[in-house]
């Protein structure tokens, strides 16, 4: 059984298709997940209800993933602060400054989907912080 | 460059008069002169061997008399100034005339000296300051080249970035949709159907890509054509109303232009028909929803620059993505729809002669506008 498993997770990308893939495969291993196509967005879901994992892609239209990994740092106890998944398809920030952000882990796209969902477990696991 | 390295560099002067006495006193007073006596001295009688001369070999300096027999010093300056701006060009005027100082001087001399005011001294100073100067034109010329070259490999890495972003989505969305056959291959949901529809997403993915590489493609061949003339705004204007006429009235939104001008602009009038035909098509994308979309086209001339505003109903550009509203790659269409390089692409383009695009962030409305040089600046600009 996978560790995502009953978690709430919300998938965050501009990228209709990508995000809704993220989902299915998320949600096919037990995972209540909820979608987002921009940071703003997130954002204004994550203050509604809270998430165990967030999964966010970097360079959107209307609120990027930087803005909203800063907006999260700022807004939530460490207590209530969800984990972040960071998903890059190419950034001139790099994955330590994101780590240091407070992202958990960084996925480089392309990314197997297999490998997102073990890393997001061995996060889960161990809370391990490493870049894929 | 030091007094010391004026006087080490073996340097040559060409002394450029008709009079052979004038000739023979610069040529004295170089040699009583302690900084250039080493300067190695040529002399020429006319504008044509002048010309000719430079041509042949590279000198440190010219000398020239303000009047040739076949030419003034205006006529020599400027021909020579069309190949190089740097030759430090002293002119000797035989009378003290300031309407003759400031004529050379706009021509592009680097200093002048009346004849009889021709002494080792003077010319000394005039020659090693004007040699000086010229230096420092140099290598003010070659710093700012290589700022140019290093911004444009600092454009060429944000580009890369942008292919590379631009790439690894699609790369992406072909990998999950494997995944998502071996899910359903796993929970036994396969049918012909839905197999059929992934093959159909693959196809369409690697089609988006294909039209990545196109967009690059045509971003190369518009930069190759680089013709540029005086065309008159209303020839542009006409052009991009042919072009999008028909579009227009398909999509049913109002088209106005108000000229308040007819100017003459230096540019190449096919790019910057191009530059306002994308803009009109992202506003017929970002309105063709709205209940009462409309598109203005205004041309106007404020002092030196003709402006054309493409004007439409939107409202006003969010912040974020007025801040990448260049970037190459960044779009807020639709990943059938836009490459993200238009603006990027129209941006170089305009900049290529000397026109620029931007947006207007204080109107109410969405508004971009491409500056150009009208006809006036570019008459002025070769003059001076």
């Amino acid at each position: 059984m996978s560790q995502v498993s009953g978690k709430k997770v919300l998938i965050v990308d501009d990228e209709e298709k990508l995000r809704s893939m993220i989902a299915m495969v998320i949600e096919y291993n037990g995972a209540i997940v909820s979608q987002a196509s921009n940071g703003v967005n997130a954002f204004e879901m994550l203050k509604k209800q809270s998430f165990d994992i967030v999964v966010t892609d970097i360079r959107m239209p209307n609120g990027d993933g930087i803005s909203l990994i800063d907006s999260i740092q700022n807004h939530f106890k460490s207590s209530k602060k969800p984990h972040i998944v960071v998903m890059t398809a190419f950034s001139f920030i790099e994955d330590k400054a994101l780590l240091n952000k407070g992202a958990s882990l960084v996925m480089k796209k392309p990314f197997l989907f297999d490998q997102l969902v073990g890393d997001i477990d061995c996060l889960l696991s161990f809370g391990c912080k490493e870049s894929a | 460059m030091s007094d010391q390295n004026v006087n080490i560099k073996p340097l040559s002067v060409l002394i450029a008069d008709d009079s052979h006495l004038d000739r023979k006193q610069i040529l004295r007073c170089i040699k009583k002169s302690e900084k250039l006596s080493q300067f190695d001295c040529d002399q020429v009688k006319s504008a044509a061997e002048t010309i000719s001369k430079l041509y042949e070999k590279e000198y440190d300096c010219l000398l020239l008399d303000y009047n040739l027999p076949d030419g003034s010093a205006i006529d020599v300056i400027t021909k020579i100034r069309t190949e190089t701006k740097f030759l430090p060009i002293v002119v000797i005027t035989g009378f003290n005339n300031q309407k003759v100082t400031i004529e050379v001087m706009k021509a592009g001399a680097s200093d002048y000296l009346s004849k009889e005011n021709v002494n080792s001294y003077s010319l000394e100073r005039i020659v090693t300051n004007a040699i000086e100067k010229s230096q420092l034109k140099l290598n003010a010329y070659k710093n700012k080249q290589k700022a140019l070259q290093n911004s444009k490999l600092a454009s060429l890495g944000i580009m890369a970035g942008g292919i590379a972003h631009e790439i690894n989505n699609p790369l992406a969305i072909l990998a999950g949709q494997a995944e998502v056959y071996k899910i359903l291959k796993s929970r036994d949901l396969i049918t012909e159907e839905k197999v059929d529809g992934l093959f159909d997403q693959i196809e369409k993915t690697v089609k988006r890509m294909a039209h990545i590489v196109d967009g690059l493609k045509s971003f190369c061949s518009d930069l190759r054509n680089e013709e540029v003339s005086l065309v008159s705004t209303n020839e542009i204007i006409e052009k991009v109303y042919t072009f999008t006429a028909a579009k227009l009235e398909s999509q049913k939104i109002p088209f106005e232009i108000i000229n308040s001008c007819d100017s003459r602009v230096s540019c190449n009038s096919t790019q910057v028909a191009q530059v306002i035909l994308n803009l009109i098509n992202n506003s017929i994308d970002a309105i063709s929803e709205q209940e009462k979309p409309w598109i203005r086209l205004e041309v106007s001339q404020f002092k030196n620059k003709v402006i054309i505003s493409v004007i439409d109903s939107g409202p006003k550009i969010p912040k974020q993505v007025q801040d990448n509203l260049f970037t190459p790659f960044f779009s807020t269409k639709g990943v059938d729809k836009g490459t993200g390089l238009g603006l990027s692409i129209s941006k170089g383009v305009l900049g290529t002669f000397g026109g620029s695009l931007e947006f207007d962030a204080q109107f109410k409305n969405t508004r971009f506008t491409v500056s150009l040089l009208a006809e006036e600046v570019v008459k002025q600009g070769r003059a001076a």
